[in-house]
């Protein structure tokens, strides 16, 4: 366990220094100010607006970094050979993979809590606090779910094309509903097409847990909402990770 | 006892879309304990393939590969030091930071990283640099950051991958020194090179790839006596010199 967390330490520390990912937090950063200064001008709206753009900065922000991050963590070390150092070290390839995911997953968390923080304080008393917060899980667990699927492509494929598999998965993540409208099908039809029901099952199910337009029907989750998306999420990232240890005990590191 | 014994390893890689090459053709030779043992051939001749599948990167189509008479094992990894050829090495890090990176994930319990970094930091001559980032070290100080990493946890054997590989002379000369230093304290070293006076300078013994075959391995001395230099020998077997190919320790 200490092996893993040294490992994790180091990656977080790696991530916090590399100045891509500085200047995707300081745009993040200033879009929550730019939301603050755009809400204070508008009348009753500056709540909304704050929300909106808030939300929107840590969701774009925790995506595009977890996404670009899980793409180049590994494939960086084996093109540097630094893997190969650290592999030659009494430690198993299992030990190194989780070491770079949690390092990965602390890096994404406290962005995620700077953020979250950030926007809680300039939205002060009119924000709805339990609400955002379980929104900002989502958000996080999405992220996290997301970066996983890029990290486990990337152990097979280039950057450029797991990064592609991770944004193709968050769209059609969010699509399965929007298809199933457009071709007219109710979520209670048994028939359906095919491909419609392998989409169903292949990709995690993102439109089912996009709560960002409850916070303002005034909706509560409900603690069952809560633990069914948590856990969704989580099953999704517990398999990708398993998937991505068994193909990288196997992976020829050339 | 042989610190090394490779037998019958081979490998094949993909090449293009669906397509395989034998890139390691039976590579059987053996480095004993104690001794430094050079790795010479020309570039592409399956030197760093070799090295990546005795330390594992690569799984091996076919053949045994025993250290210290055993198969590798995360246990015995405390055994070996491994430097591959011109590797980054986390730069953000300073030199005492990045060797006790090695040491937590080395020894994750263990206490003694002060004396034995220091004593490592004083050999490859870093000590006074040691809170310095890498990232403002030269090429030559960063290998030597690298030798220190292989060298943190005391192993027996060294595997280093072209040690010398674009230095300039005073950063060549350094790590030969401390190689020289390594040897004298009784570690096996095994190294790559296309550098033939390196390997000349620093062994005892000598193996020769060249297309994915071994042409020579055994003593240095045997190889070279009948030519006057490493350079003509080293020709003459690339060409299949009967007298020599197939030569054992």
């Amino acid at each position: 366990m200490k092996k893993i967390r040294t490992l994790a330490w180091t990656t977080y520390q790696e991530l916090l220094r590399e100045r891509f990912f500085a200047v995707g937090v300081i745009v993040a950063f200033l879009l929550v100010v730019l939301s603050y200064l755009l809400g204070s001008l508008s009348f009753d709206e500056a709540s909304r607006i704050m929300f909106n753009l808030g939300i929107l900065a840590i969701e774009l922000v925790t995506l595009s970094l977890g996404i670009f991050a899980g793409a180049r963590l590994v494939s960086k070390e084996i093109e540097l050979r630094t893997c190969q150092i650290i592999l030659t070290r009494p430690l198993s390839r299992t030990h190194f993979l989780l070491g770079k995911w949690f390092g990965l997953f602390l890096f994404i968390l406290s962005i995620l809590i700077g953020l979250a923080i950030l926007v809680l304080f300039l939205g002060g008393e009119s924000f709805q606090r339990m609400s955002f917060l379980w929104i900002v899980l989502e958000i996080g667990l999405k992220s996290w779910l997301v970066m996983t699927i890029v990290f486990l492509s990337s152990l097979a494929l280039r950057p450029v094309l797991a990064a592609l598999i991770g944004i193709s998965v968050y769209f059609l993540g969010h699509s399965v509903d929007d298809i199933r409208f457009f071709l007219k099908i109710k979520a209670t039809d048994t028939e359906q097409p095919l491909f419609l029901s392998i989409l169903e099952k292949a990709v995690p199910r993102f439109d089912q847990f996009n709560w960002k337009s409850y916070y303002f029907l005034e909706k509560v989750f409900t603690e069952k909402q809560i633990f069914l998306m948590a856990s969704h999420y989580s099953v999704w990232i517990i398999f990708l990770l398993l998937v991505s240890l068994v193909s990288w005990r196997k992976k020829d590191i050339a | 006892m042989n610190a090394i014994e490779v037998k019958n390893l081979v490998k094949v890689l993909p090449t293009g879309f669906m397509g395989k090459t034998e890139v390691l053709h039976k590579v059987t030779f053996n480095v004993p304990k104690g001794q430094a043992c050079g790795f010479v051939g020309n570039n592409g001749a399956g030197k760093t393939t070799t090295l990546k599948c005795l330390l594992e990167f690569l799984t091996p189509t076919q053949g045994d590969i025993l250290f210290f008479n055993e198969r590798l094992s995360v246990q015995n990894r405390i055994r070996i030091g491994y430097l591959p050829e011109r590797p980054y090495l986390y730069e953000f890090l300073s030199a005492m930071e990045f060797l006790k990176f090695h040491w937590n994930l080395t020894f994750p319990n263990l206490k003694g990283f002060e004396e034995q970094a220091e004593k490592v930091l004083k050999l490859v001559g870093l000590f006074d640099n040691r809170h310095k980032v890498m990232r403002k070290f030269s090429k030559g100080m960063l290998q030597r950051a690298g030798l220190a990493q292989a060298l943190i946890h005391n192993p027996d054997l060294l595997i280093l991958d072209e040690p010398m590989s674009g230095l300039d002379p005073d950063g060549r000369l350094l790590v030969k020194n401390i190689l020289k230093e390594l040897k004298a304290q009784g570690k096996t070293l095994f190294f790559s090179s296309h550098l033939l006076e390196d390997v000349d300078e620093l062994c005892e013994n000598l193996v020769v790839i060249h297309h994915g075959d071994i042409l020579y391995h055994g003593e240095i001395t045997k190889f070279r006596s009948q030519y006057r230099n490493l350079e003509e020998a080293f020709a003459a077997v690339k060409s299949r010199s009967p007298e020599l190919v197939g030569s054992h320790v």
